[in-house]
C-alpha cells in the first residue's frame, strides 16, 4: 500500500453573507454558502487524483483550501503527516506543494519575462544565486518543451499552450512533490490539450510528481488520473478507481455525468441520452438530506408507494414548489370536487395517492398551505430527503442510499 | 432520403484589414447546407468557423470585409422579384445574396437566417426582461409579415429625434400584447417552466441553461429556414449541455429548419450532425458525412484533431497530438501552400503548392494530396523545413 502523502478530512469552507457590523447591529442571521461542506479523501504519493464535477460543486475551492491559499472553515489536511492548518511557517509546505492555474492568459504577470516568472519562486525562498537562478529557469524552460532562447520573452509574445507551459515551469522551479492542476488545460485547443496532457504526463514519470487535477472534462480525468472522486454541491458522491468510476459508476450523478457527454464517434448519433432535469440547484440552500435528490432519476420512494419514477418526480416538484411558496392557492384550479391532482401533478396517479394529492391541493387552494404540505409530507416523503447518505469507506464508496436498498 | 441544397455557399472569402495586414480569416471556402439537416463546421480556435457564419448572414463589421464569393440561397419569392430586375443574381429558384440590395440582404435576418452565439449572458441586455427581449424580436417579424418592405429601410438611428420619439412613445409600448404572448410561447417551446412568470425576470436571474434556451427562442421568433448555432453548448456543463443539445434536435424536427453547427468539440458534431466541414486556417480543408470525417478521415489535419482528443470509453496510454499552433492568419505569412504542411506529419515537397479540393468519394472531398496519392516518403520534407521553434 503506498503511503498518503494528501490526507484531507472533513474539509469545509463556508462563505458567509449578510455578514457585516451592520447586519449584526440589526440582527441579521449571517447566511452561509456552503461551497466545500465536508470532503475526505487522501492522495498517494505518486499517483494522480481527478476530481471533477460541474461548476460550481467546489472542486477548484478544495484545491485551494487544501493549499491554504483560502483559509478552511472547518477540518483538517495533512501533508506529509503535518497538519497543514496547523503550520506556523508555510515556507517548507509551499516548496513541496505548487500549484498550475487555469487561465494561461491572467495568471502570468504581462511585465515580467518567461525568466522572470519561473525565477520568482526561487528568489522569494532565496535558492541559489542569481546565476543559479537563471540556469535553472532557462533548464526549466527546455523541460516543458520550450526553447531556453525564449527566456526574455514577455507573456503576450507566447500562445495559449506555451503559456501554460511556463505556467507549469513555475511550478515545477522549487521541485514540488505535489502539484495541484486546477482545470490546466480547459483554456486550450484539443491539439495544444494533447500536447499539455503528455507532458504533464512525461514529467510525473520523470520526477516522481503527485498530481491533484481539477477538471471538469471527464474524458481528459479518464486520461490523465489514476482515481476519481465526483463531486456534486459541495461534497464528494463517488470516489474510486478510475477504470470502476467510469465502467461501472454506482452514484446516478456520476451515471448521468457520464452518459451527457458527447463521444467523439459516430455511434454518438444514435446513442440515447436521459438528460437530467433541471439545474444544479443552489449552495445557499442545498436540498436536505441527499442534495443530489431534486433531479436524481432513482430517487427511492417510500415501500407502500407505487408509481412510476416520472410520477413520483412530479409529486416531489408539486412538493418543492409548494414548499419554496412557488405554488400559491391561485394555481390550484378553484372548482369544488375538482381533481387539481390531474392536472397539476400526472394523469396516471391512482387510488389513496390522487387522494391524498387532492386533498392538499385542495387545503392549499382554502389557504391552509402548512396543512397541505404536512399531508404530503406524510405520505411522500423519501428516505433521500430526511436522511443524508454518508460516502462509505472502501476503494469505491459512492454516497447514495442506492446502495443499502 | 435526399434532401434539397437550401444554401450554396462558393469560393466565399472574408478579410480583415488590420494594423499589422491583411488578416485571410476565411480563404476561399465552399459548403452547401440542405434543407432539414444538420451541418456541423469544427475547427479549432481561430480557424475561421465563426467568420464563415458571420459572412453567411451579412454580420461582418470593419474592418472585415466579404470580399469575394457567392452565397446562393433557394427562394422562390426573392428569385421571381429579381429575375428582371437583376438577371446575374438568379439561378432558377435561387438568389446570390451577395448581389442583392443590403436592405434586402438585412430583411433576411431573422426570417431566413437566425444565429445563436456563444456566451447568452453577454448577448442579452441585462436591463430588459427576457420576455420583452424576445417579444421584440416577435414584434419585428410581425411588422415584417405585415409590410414586407418595412425591414428594408434603413434601420432606425440614434439621433436627437430618434430620442425624443423614443420618449414619447417607451420601448414597453412597442412590443404589442400579442408579441409578449407569442414570446411566452416561445419560451414554452424551449423547455423553461413558467414560462410566463419567468419571462418578467432578467437575465442575471436565469442560470446559464436557461438562458441559452432563451436565445434560441428569440432566435426562433422568426421561423428560420437557418439557424446557426455559434458554439452554443460551449461554458455550460455536461449535463446542461445534453439539455440544450437534445432540444436543438427536437426543435430541428419539429421544424424542418436546416441548423450550422459551428463548434471545436467533436463530440457534439457526431452527437447531432448529419454532414461535416473541417475547418482549419480559415479553408474547410475536408468535408464530407459524419461517417466519412470520423471512419476514414483523408487530411492530416482531420486525422490529428482526431488522435488529439482523449476517448472516454477506451483511453489510449498517449494521445497523439498535432504539433505546433494554428498560424495567425496574416496574408504576408501565407504564401501559396498548404497551410498545415508546416505542422503535417506527412508533408511532401508538392505540398508547397496550394492543394485543390480532391474528391475522395460520394460527398467526401479533401483538401489534401494524399485525398489524390499515397504519401511518397522520397519527396518528404525535412522535419525542420519551416524552421519554427519549440511550440505548444
Amino acid at each position: 500500500m503506498a503511503e498518503a502523502i494528501v490526507e484531507v478530512e472533513n474539509l469545509k469552507k463556508y462563505y458567509f453573507e449578510r455578514d457585516t457590523l451592520l447586519d449584526r447591529a440589526m440582527g441579521r442571521e449571517p447566511q452561509s454558502v456552503k461551497a466545500v461542506d465536508g470532503v475526505s479523501f487522501t492522495v498517494q504519493r505518486g499517483e494522480t487524483l481527478g476530481l471533477v464535477g460541474e461548476s460550481g460543486c467546489g472542486k477548484s475551492t478544495t484545491g485551494e483550501t487544501l493549499l491554504r491559499l483560502r483559509e478552511a472553515t472547518e477540518g483538517s489536511v495533512r501533508f506529509n503527516g503535518e497538519d497543514v492548518f496547523e503550520l506556523d511557517d508555510l515556507t517548507a509546505f509551499r516548496r513541496q506543494a505548487g500549484i498550475v492555474f487555469q487561465d494561461p492568459f491572467s495568471s502570468l504577470d504581462p511585465r515580467m519575462t518567461a525568466g522572470e516568472i519561473i525565477r520568482e519562486p526561487l528568489d522569494v525562498h532565496s535558492i541559489g544565486d542569481r546565476e543559479d537562478r537563471r540556469e535553472r529557469a532557462s533548464d526549466l524552460l527546455e523541460r516543458v518543451g520550450l526553447s531556453a532562447g525564449q527566456i526574455d520573452r514577455y507573456p503576450h509574445e507566447f500562445s495559449g499552450g506555451q503559456r501554460q507551459r511556463i505556467g507549469i515551469a513555475r511550478a515545477l522551479s522549487l521541485e514540488p512533490e505535489f502539484i495541484v492542476l486546477d482545470e490546466p488545460v480547459s483554456a486550450l485547443d484539443v491539439s495544444v490539450q494533447a500536447q499539455i496532457l503528455n507532458l504533464l504526463d512525461d514529467l510525473q514519470e520523470d520526477l516522481g510528481l503527485t498530481y491533484l487535477i481539477i477538471a471538469h472534462d471527464l474524458s481528459v480525468v479518464r486520461h490523465i488520473s489514476d482515481r476519481v472522486a465526483v463531486m456534486y454541491l459541495g461534497e464528494i458522491v463517488e470516489r474510486g478507481p478510475v477504470d470502476e468510476i467510469f465502467e461501472e459508476p454506482d452514484h446516478p450523478y456520476t451515471q448521468a455525468l457520464l452518459d451527457s457527454v458527447p463521444r467523439a464517434d459516430t455511434s454518438e448519433h444514435e446513442r440515447e441520452v436521459e438528460t437530467l432535469k433541471g439545474d444544479v440547484p443552489s449552495p445557499r440552500n442545498p436540498p436536505s438530506g441527499c442534495r443530489f435528490r431534486t433531479r436524481c432519476p432513482l430517487v427511492i420512494p417510500p415501500d407502500y408507494i407505487d408509481m412510476a419514477q416520472s410520477d413520483f418526480r412530479a409529486v416531489m416538484d408539486l412538493r418543492e414548489r409548494l414548499e419554496s411558496g412557488e405554488l400559491t392557492p391561485e394555481d390550484v384550479p378553484s372548482e369544488p370536487d375538482q381533481d387539481p391532482a390531474g392536472s397539476l401533478v400526472s394523469e396516471s396517479l391512482a387510488g389513496q395517492d390522487r387522494a391524498e394529492i387532492n386533498q392538499a391541493l385542495n387545503a392549499l387552494a382554502n389557504g391552509n398551505r402548512e396543512a397541505a404540505i404536512d399531508q404530503l409530507r406524510s405520505r411522500f416523503e423519501t428516505v433521500c430527503e430526511t436522511d443524508r447518505p454518508a460516502l462509505g469507506e472502501g476503494v469505491h464508496p459512492a454516497a447514495c442510499h442506492l446502495i443499502d436498498h | 432520403m435526399t434532401r434539397d441544397d437550401l444554401l450554396r455557399v462558393r469560393d466565399l472569402s472574408t478579410r480583415f484589414l488590420t494594423e499589422e495586414g491583411q488578416v485571410n480569416a476565411v480563404e476561399s471556402i465552399s459548403i452547401t447546407v440542405r434543407e432539414n439537416e444538420i451541418l456541423g463546421i469544427v475547427g479549432e480556435s481561430g480557424s475561421g468557423k465563426s467568420v464563415t457564419a458571420l459572412s453567411l448572414i451579412d454580420l461582418i463589421e470593419t474592418p472585415g470585409r466579404v470580399t469575394a464569393g457567392e452565397i446562393w440561397y433557394r427562394h422562390q419569392d426573392l428569385a421571381d422579384e429579381f429575375r428582371e430586375s437583376r438577371p446575374e443574381a438568379i439561378d432558377g429558384d435561387f438568389v446570390d445574396l451577395r448581389k442583392l440590395p443590403a436592405g434586402v440582404r438585412r430583411s433576411l435576418r431573422g426570417s431566413s437566417f437566425s444565429m445563436i452565439f456563444q456566451d447568452p449572458m453577454t448577448s442579452f441586455n441585462p436591463s430588459i426582461t427576457v420576455g420583452e427581449q424576445i417579444a421584440e424580436a416577435v414584434e419585428v417579424q410581425r411588422r415584417a409579415r405585415a409590410n414586407p418592405r418595412s425591414t428594408r429601410s434603413r434601420t432606425q438611428g440614434y439621433g436627437l429625434g430618434q430620442y425624443l420619439t423614443s420618449l414619447v412613445l417607451p420601448s414597453a409600448e412597442f412590443v404589442s400584447k400579442e408579441s409578449e404572448a407569442e414570446a411566452i410561447e416561445l419560451l414554452e417551446m424551449v423547455g423553461i417552466p413558467d414560462p410566463a412568470d419567468r419571462a418578467d425576470e432578467y437575465p442575471h436571474q436565469f442560470s446559464g441553461g436557461m438562458l441559452q434556451r432563451a436565445m434560441v427562442a428569440q432566435a426562433l421568433a422568426g421561423e428560420p429556414d437557418v439557424l446557426i448555432a455559434d458554439e452554443p453548448t460551449t461554458g455550460l456543463d455536461v449535463t446542461i449541455q445534453a439539455q440544450i443539445l437534445k432540444l436543438l434536435e427536437e426543435l430541428q424536427h419539429q421544424t424542418g429548419m436546416s441548423v450550422v453547427m459551428i463548434t471545436h468539440n467533436l463530440g457534439v458534431i457526431a452527437r447531432t450532425c448529419d454532414r461535416v466541414g473541417v475547418m482549419y486556417a480559415g479553408e474547410v480543408v475536408e468535408r464530407g458525412k459524419l461517417s466519412d470525417i470520423f471512419e476514414s478521415p483523408v487530411h492530416p489535419y482531420t486525422q490529428g484533431l482526431l488522435g488529439s482528443i482523449p476517448d472516454l470509453e477506451n483511453p489510449a496510454p498517449r494521445l497523439q497530438p498535432i504539433e505546433g499552433n494554428v498560424p495567425d492568419l496574416l496574408d504576408t505569412e501565407m504564401g501559396d501552400r498548404c497551410y498545415f504542411a508546416d505542422r503535417c506529419p506527412k508533408a511532401m515537397e508538392e505540398c508547397l503548392r496550394k492543394p485543390p479540393e480532391f474528391e475522395v468519394g460520394g460527398e467526401h472531398q479533401a483538401l489534401c494530396y494524399l485525398a489524390d496519392h499515397e504519401y511518397d516518403e522520397t519527396t518528404a520534407l525535412p522535419p525542420d523545413y519551416f524552421g519554427g521553434e519549440a511550440d505548444g
